[in-house]
């Protein structure tokens, strides 16, 4: 369960302790006043379960300049877009140069679906299948905007693929599959088959 | 994912998607894809992946790391595995067969033969439980009658066939005591197979009972009709098992 932080308390605090903190007395605070009241605070943005409030949106930006927005809610699966909203970075669009426009798209989309409430875990199975159906350098650069932007069921699920593709194989075949030149020399392929040998029996 | 080879301009995975993919392998995997290229050997190799699953599988040798930090756990995994099949491994099936055997039992009393039999392999029935216990039936023409509470000298002799090598199982002496429907019965352990210095003891016994017939000879005499043989094991108070027989008897005939 998330929480919105109130700007004016939360602004310099950090700490998950002073997080914790700050949605007590968020808490406390809406139980006590009425809707109306609410509506008239100081808070200028919320993102809490009241249907008549505005959904926050985050702002991203890929290496190419490109804009995409993702719902707050959505956004929150990924750790390093919870810290920055935390820290109140997230009102302004967030760089990710490391990030091209044509996988960042694929991110934000993987994420709401998994945001989607009454998603039954069957057909989400389906979809998560057809997700990494794609091209290995496609899957490579979901693993590492993965990992970067810490999303770690996109992560758990794109690494699995790339596993899948390695379980069972020989090195020959890895080597194939992937486009890998073996770089060692015959005395150094020898030696590191011969401490792997009970791997190949 | 995509079947078929990528096309050839693919690059390869850089090496940190193979790091992160590394720790979505199980073991077997890890060893395999470290014999690929140099740098997925270091990917794959290094301690913090090996550590959680040597700790998990073999707990007890990731002790070996403190004491001998410079063993990789990779390495340690290797041993544990290796020791894990080697406790694992069944014997291996003997290749003597009872019928490449011979069994021969001669039984004398004072300078009388009262019974003598050999009897090939194929022509003795085996256990049905596949315990090494037979039992052989006398021809009738060579039997000799015996007195009661006579004292009795038994040979009990394995022959290879072709008479390749023989293997004395019992020679011994001692008093058959009977009634008629009773049994004698012999044991005498069993020399340990060279393997093994000859002061440990094999744990086997040879076991030998004489089967007298139930018919009265005249003269307060009696038969020696069938005699029962086998090799029973001291450890457990059983017969040994056909297969461990036969492997025992492979050390001095084969």
């Amino acid at each position: 369960m998330r929480y919105l932080a109130l700007p004016l308390l939360s602004q310099n605090l950090t700490e998950s302790t002073a997080r914790a903190q700050t949605l007590s007395l968020y808490l406390q605070l809406s139980l006590q006043v009425s809707l109306s009241q609410r509506n008239e605070s100081t808070m200028s943005s919320s993102s809490s379960s009241l249907p008549s409030c505005p959904k926050k949106v985050v702002t991203l930006k890929s290496s190419e300049g490109e804009t995409f927005e993702i719902e707050e809610i959505a956004a929150l699966q990924s750790k390093t877009l919870e810290n920055m909203i935390d820290e109140n970075c997230a009102d302004t669009p967030i760089p990710l140069p490391n990030i091209k426009g044509k996988i960042l798209a694929k991110v934000v989309e993987y994420c709401n679906k998994h945001a989607e409430v009454g998603v039954d875990a069957e057909s989400l199975r389906a979809w998560d299948a057809e997700f990494v159906n794609v091209e290995n350098t496609t899957v490579f650069d979901y693993i590492l905007a993965a990992n970067f932007l810490e999303i770690p069921t996109l992560l758990d699920l794109t690494c699995q693929s790339v596993a899948d593709m390695i379980k069972g194989k020989t090195p020959a075949e890895i080597e194939k599959t992937f486009n890998i030149k073996s770089a060692f020399t015959p005395e150094e392929e020898e030696q590191v088959r011969r401490e792997n040998q009970w791997a190949f029996e | 994912m995509s079947a078929g080879p990528p096309p050839q301009n693919h690059p390869p995975p850089p090496w940190e998607v193979v790091l992160l993919v590394s720790h979505h392998l199980d073991p077997k995997t890890l060893a395999v894809a470290s014999c690929v290229c140099k740098s997925w050997c270091a990917s794959m190799s290094s301690d913090n992946l090996w550590k959680p699953v040597c700790a998990s599988h073999f707990p007890s040798l990731s002790a070996l790391q403190s004491t001998h930090p410079a063993l990789p756990y990779r390495r340690l995994y290797a041993l544990g595995l290796a020791a894990a099949r080697c406790r694992a491994r069944a014997p291996a099936k003997p290749h003597l067969s009872l019928d490449d055997l011979t069994f021969v039992v001669d039984v004398w009393s004072q300078d009388l033969h009262i019974t003598t039999m050999s009897k090939p392999g194929d022509e003795i029935a085996p256990d049905p439980n596949r315990l090494f216990r037979f039992e052989l039936v006398a021809d009738e023409e060579r039997l000799s009658a015996m007195e009661i509470m006579d004292h009795v000298r038994i040979t009990w002799i394995v022959a290879l066939r072709g008479w390749k090598a023989v293997f004395t199982m019992m020679e011994c002496e001692g008093k058959a005591s009977f009634i008629p429907g009773a049994e004698g019965w012999f044991s005498q352990e069993l020399p340990s197979p060279e393997c093994c210095s000859s002061a440990t003891a094999s744990g086997l016994v040879a076991d030998l009972k004489l089967g007298f017939g139930s018919r009265n000879v005249t003269g307060g005499r009696i038969k020696v009709e069938r005699v029962s043989v086998g090799i029973l094991s001291m450890s457990r108070w059983r017969y040994a098992s056909m297969e461990d027989g036969l492997r025992y008897l492979q050390n001095f005939l084969a």
